[in-house]
């Protein structure tokens, strides 16, 4: 399938970093959605830290998970095929297939793979992938509070998500990985 | 900040009389089964609570007779010159035939203490 | 990994079953049915006997379900969604919880209502661990060894409510009814605690705005009648003192703020700390903690001297403005700048931008007011300076409060109360609410023994040892009492301390009355049942009716919650029922609105305007309008202490919840690197706090985010109760350190005078 091609969708994310303002919910709401059992979490948000000299100081928030790469290295170094990705561009795991091997958490240049030591399962973003089948959105995306988080399909020109990204700049996270996620961040 | 519910005794207006603090130690159980009627007249703003609640408000109701009325309705001078010179002027012979002039003193108690303009501020919650 | 088929089937089901999205797939009962199999949750099948036998008549009933033989279970079936209200915080946004084969599986916000707009934060998504927290109050418990001691007797019901009973009545007879301290904080039930109370004939009911909002809500009430709105979504300037709204969250107030981001001309924050907040803010201000006051009376004088003000407003709406403009004179910008360490220049330019944005244009003020001993009269120079600008009732200024009215039960007149109250009010303090009391007052008083003794305290949802300053000093309060009595759902430090612990049901477990939210979109909640109440818990209206009962006040509780609601409702259009039967919240249309009360102009003042001079204050011999205080300095190599939160607890209330926790385990102080350095301490290490009346140990968080001379840490932590297995230990109490101090006009706390040494722990 190629981008713009318009006959498969492409689920993305694309988040508004000036908005997110570390509330956390998106962590829980996770949590609570997908029963991820602690310690481990699938979404985090990764914080810049205090940044400057007082009293010129920055600091960022910008929440993340599996990027849904187009080009995941977790699929390519999979010995069984466990690791796929569905025709809208879910990188899923099919456990049935998973040795346990954990050659595709070293793999993710993102580190977003976990292994669920209560379910035996490799723990991972799905896009809450039950959820989109009830026409419902992912849970992080509907309780964030500050509005940062946006979903949908990017080969719907009309959709929320190709619009801010035909009129932001945007980045990507390791682009230079040559992933090609589908986890955006805009100004 | 939330909520409108404006409880208590106005300012200045105290309900403490001259009732010397080591026998206040030694009062007991509930207070009296009556009214409380001090010296000015006033009545006791629970009983007027009550009376209002139980009789008033038969009629003061959204899309009742009476039309809503509610404490806040007026302000503290209001209700006082509606007790002393109107008089329910609207329907006079109820106020007299509904309420003992007691009970009309308990109502005044009430609807003043917690007017529009009483000084009591809202509270949280 | 599929070592174990049986684990791995079920989510292997689900793959298999994702694969075919793109192609259709079997019926979705099916797929739903599998996707819940994968849910597993802890079962809550074990008896309340079962869990004594396993404990053994000590603490350990309170003790987590790794110890209990609970097992997991998974569930399945149909999904039931309940509409409820979150109730983790004060913000009481709406909330769906999904319920699967009785066990709530998720909490989802509410899109229909007003304020939460269908989100929850992370509490609120957290709100199942604590419907589900193994250390949750389970049964009623009775103390069986020295107070503190953690010996408990499991009680039934009836043993415990007999017994609170009749240790209240022995102290009445003692004491009279003044002899029982009642205090509790807001929720949909405390209004049964309340009557309770009042029933009961004592006049000492203590609820939290004395340490949280009072001199907010005293202030603007005075000035305004009430205390207004603000309408931040449709804003062009917005000015924030403290409001740490990042991390301090109110809805709709936060939503408002953060999405709006980009399309408001000016977010100004004023802070002497770099918080989340401020890192959203188009201009920070590190000001000089305890000087805002400052600041807003140099804006003050720029707006009056500049005649940047509304100046028909201001003739039509409001009393006193000639005494502002004589009273501001010595206020300038350059005396200013000395107090608040910022520019003149910069409070200049801020002063006319917020006027030039008016009426567009809020300084807004948040709730929390308890910082220092001119909270009140800061909160006046807020009100004053919004009502000079002419914002009132205007979009994107400040709007009346709308709230809905319900309909009511009738009960019986409650008693005349003879006695005064424990803490003076109305006298003491005239100008407060007074069944709110002043709790610094009333705690002194207590310990005083005058002007009588006050020997039982029944506690509802509050948690004095962390909400008061000076915790040794709450200590003895509680060692001097005859009887204690805590209603909670976890086992706090004050339940810990406690004669009767009463268990009650969560917000999930509940059916509660009908609550309508003080906004500027009018609105009504209804909080129905998710589950029935876990182990023996109750909801408090239960609790009160059994205890009134027992206390001979049985003829005030002479009603059932439905008939209560019911009659709530009676007031509501039969649409708005329905609505809050399905959805749980019904929203009165055509809100916001804008200029009908302007145009009316009655404000509930005793002039009938905005009172800029207050005559109330006046009345009382309080200075009518704003005067500033300079606070003392802290003494050389000391700091002043700064206490505040964040977004992932509530007080002192969820610090147990191990889901928050693994957000944030624990509070550390917040020290400028420039003083570490001097201090020899490294970020990471355990410091010592010393204050003159607590000293305590956490790890320090050296960062650049906070001014040289003052030091912050989280609220809420340091918990003691061994029973608050996940909370224990962790951190430091803030109010251990602590002084206490209190504004002079409202009996706030002032939790920002303490002044503490800091050193790196050996």
């Amino acid at each position: 399938m190629k981008q713009g091609q318009g006959r498969f969708k492409r689920y993305a994310m694309v988040v508004e970093v000036k908005k997110c303002f570390n509330c956390k919910g998106c962590v829980v709401a996770c949590r609570a959605e997908n029963n991820v059992p602690l310690p481990i979490s699938r979404n985090w948000i990764e914080e810049s830290g205090i940044r400057g000299r007082y009293p010129f100081l920055g600091q960022t928030f910008e929440p993340a998970a599996c990027n849904h790469c187009e080009r995941p290295p977790c699929e390519r170094v999979c010995p069984t095929g466990a690791t796929y990705r569905t025709s809208e561009g879910i990188v899923m795991v099919d456990n049935r297939k998973c040795i346990g091997c954990k050659y595709c958490i070293q793999a993710c240049p993102y580190q977003a793979r976990s292994v669920n030591r209560r379910d035996k399962v490799i723990e991972k973003c799905t896009f809450c992938i039950h959820r989109l089948e009830e026409g419902r959105i992912p849970a992080c995306v509907e309780t964030c509070m500050g509005g940062a988080r946006h979903f949908g399909d990017v080969n719907n020109p009309d959709s929320e998500v190709a619009r801010l990204l035909a009129h932001k700049d945007s980045y990507v996270k390791k682009s230079e990985a040559g992933t090609r996620p589908a986890f955006y961040y805009v100004f | 900040m939330k909520g409108h519910s404006r409880i208590g005794r106005p300012s200045g207006r105290s309900r403490v009389g001259s009732v010397a603090f080591a026998a206040a130690v030694l009062v007991l159980g509930f207070a009296l089964a009556g009214p409380v009627i001090g010296g000015e007249g006033e009545g006791s703003s629970k009983q007027g609570k009550f009376l209002f609640r139980s009789k008033c408000k038969e009629c003061h109701w959204p899309d009742r007779e009476g039309g809503e009325v509610t404490p806040i309705t007026f302000t503290q001078q209001q209700w006082k010159d509606f007790f002393d010179k109107n008089k329910h002027k609207k329907k006079k012979d109820v106020w007299g035939e509904k309420f003992t002039a007691e009970e009309l003193v308990h109502i005044k108690t009430y609807l003043i203490e917690h007017a529009s303009d009483s000084p009591q501020p809202e509270t949280c919650g | 990994m599929n070592e174990e088929n049986g684990t791995c089937k079920e989510s292997k089901a689900v793959g298999k079953e994702k694969k075919q999205i793109a192609e259709p797939g079997p019926p979705k009962s099916e797929r739903g049915r599998l996707v819940m199999d994968r849910r597993r949750f802890l079962s809550l099948s074990v008896s309340a006997a079962a869990l004594v036998a396993a404990s053994g008549g000590s603490w350990r009933f309170l003790a987590g379900t790794a110890h209990g033989g609970l097992d997991s279970k998974t569930v399945q079936g149909a999904t039931r969604v309940v509409p409820t209200v979150c109730g983790l915080c004060t913000n009481k946004c709406g909330a769906l919880a999904r319920v699967v084969d009785g066990v709530v599986v998720k909490l989802d916000g509410n899109p229909r209502h007003p304020k939460s707009r269908g989100k929850l934060c992370a509490r609120g998504q957290a709100g199942l661990q604590l419907l589900y927290d193994p250390n949750r109050l389970k049964v009623p418990l009775i103390r069986a060894g020295a107070r503190g001691s953690g010996q408990w007797k499991r009680a039934s019901w009836q043993e415990a409510l007999d017994y609170t009973a009749e240790r209240l009545l022995q102290i009445k007879e003692r004491y009279g009814p003044q002899g029982v301290l009642f205090s509790s904080t807001e929720e949909f039930q405390e209004r049964f605690f309340l009557d309770l109370a009042e029933a009961f004939g004592s006049p000492n009911t203590i609820r939290h705005p004395t340490q949280c909002l009072v001199a907010n809500n005293v202030a603007f009430f005075h000035t305004y009648g009430t205390v207004p709105l603000p309408d931040l979504a449709n804003s062009c300037l917005i000015l924030m003192a403290g409001a740490n709204r990042a991390e301090a969250i109110i809805t709709p107030d936060t939503l408002d703020l953060f999405e709006n981001l980009h399309y408001r001309s000016k977010f100004i924050y004023l802070d002497p700390r770099y918080t989340v907040t401020a890192s959203k803010a188009d201009i920070w201000i590190p000001i000089k903690p305890g000087t805002d006051l400052a600041f807003v009376l140099a804006m003050i004088h720029v707006i009056v001297k500049e005649n940047l003000y509304d100046r028909a407003f201001v003739e039509q709406c409001t009393h006193g403005f000639d005494k502002l403009v004589e009273h501001i004179e010595p206020y300038t910008p350059e005396w200013a700048a000395r107090e608040c360490e910022v520019p003149a220049v910069q409070i200049v330019e801020i002063a006319r931008m917020f006027a030039s944005a008016a009426p567009r244009a809020i300084f807004y003020y948040g709730r929390r007011s308890s910082f220092d001993r001119n909270q009140t009269a800061f909160r006046r120079a807020l009100a004053i300076v919004n009502a000079i600008v002419g914002n009132w009732d205007s979009p994107g200024g400040l709007l009346p409060p709308q709230s809905v009215s319900l309909g009511f039960t009738l009960i019986p007149p409650f008693p005349d109360i003879e006695a005064p109250r424990i803490d003076g009010l109305p006298e003491s303090y005239p100008l407060n609410n007074t069944q709110d009391g002043v709790y610094s007052r009333a705690r002194e008083n207590v310990l005083k023994g005058e002007p009588y003794p006050v020997k039982g305290w029944m506690v509802y949802k509050q948690n004095p040892l962390h909400g008061m300053p000076d915790r040794a000093k709450t200590q003895k309060m509680i060692d001097q009492m005859e009887f204690l009595c805590v209603i909670d759902v976890l086992p706090s430090d004050t339940a810990w301390q406690a004669d009767v612990i009463l268990p009650e049901a969560t917000y999930l477990e509940r059916e509660d009355p009908l609550h309508t939210e003080s906004s500027i979109r009018p609105h009504v909640v209804y909080r129905q049942q998710a589950v029935e109440p876990l182990y023996e818990s109750r909801p408090n209206f239960w609790i009160m009716k059994e205890l009134a009962g027992r206390l001979g006040l049985g003829s005030y509780f002479d009603y059932d919650l439905k008939t209560y609601i019911e009659n709530q409702m009676m007031t509501l259009s039969e649409e708005a029922r329905q609505a809050l039967r399905e959805y749980g919240v019904w929203t009165r249309e055509g809100y916001p609105k804008y200029g009908e009360h302007r145009a009316k102009g009655r404000f509930r003042t005793p002039t009938g305007k905005i009172e800029i001079y207050s005559t109330r204050f006046e009345q009382q011999g309080k200075d009518p309008l704003p005067v500033y205080q300079p606070l003392p300095k802290p003494p050389l190599g000391q700091f002043r202490l700064l206490m505040g939160r964040n977004a992932y607890f509530t007080h002192a209330a969820l610090q147990n919840n191990r889901w928050l926790l693994h957000l944030y385990p624990e509070n550390r102080l917040w020290i400028h690197p420039e003083e570490a350095r001097r201090l020899g301490i490294r970020d990471g290490t355990t410091v010592e706090v010393v204050s003159p009346v607590g000293r305590g140990t956490l790890k320090a968080y050296v960062t650049e985010a906070i001014r040289r001379d003052c030091v912050y840490m989280d609220h809420g932590f340091g918990h003691t109760s061994p029973a608050l297995e996940a909370a224990c230990g962790r951190g430091v109490s803030d109010q251990t350190l602590i002084a206490d101090a209190a504004d002079e006009v409202t009996g706030g706390v002032s939790y920002h005078e303490t002044f503490v040494e800091v050193r790196a722990a050996a």
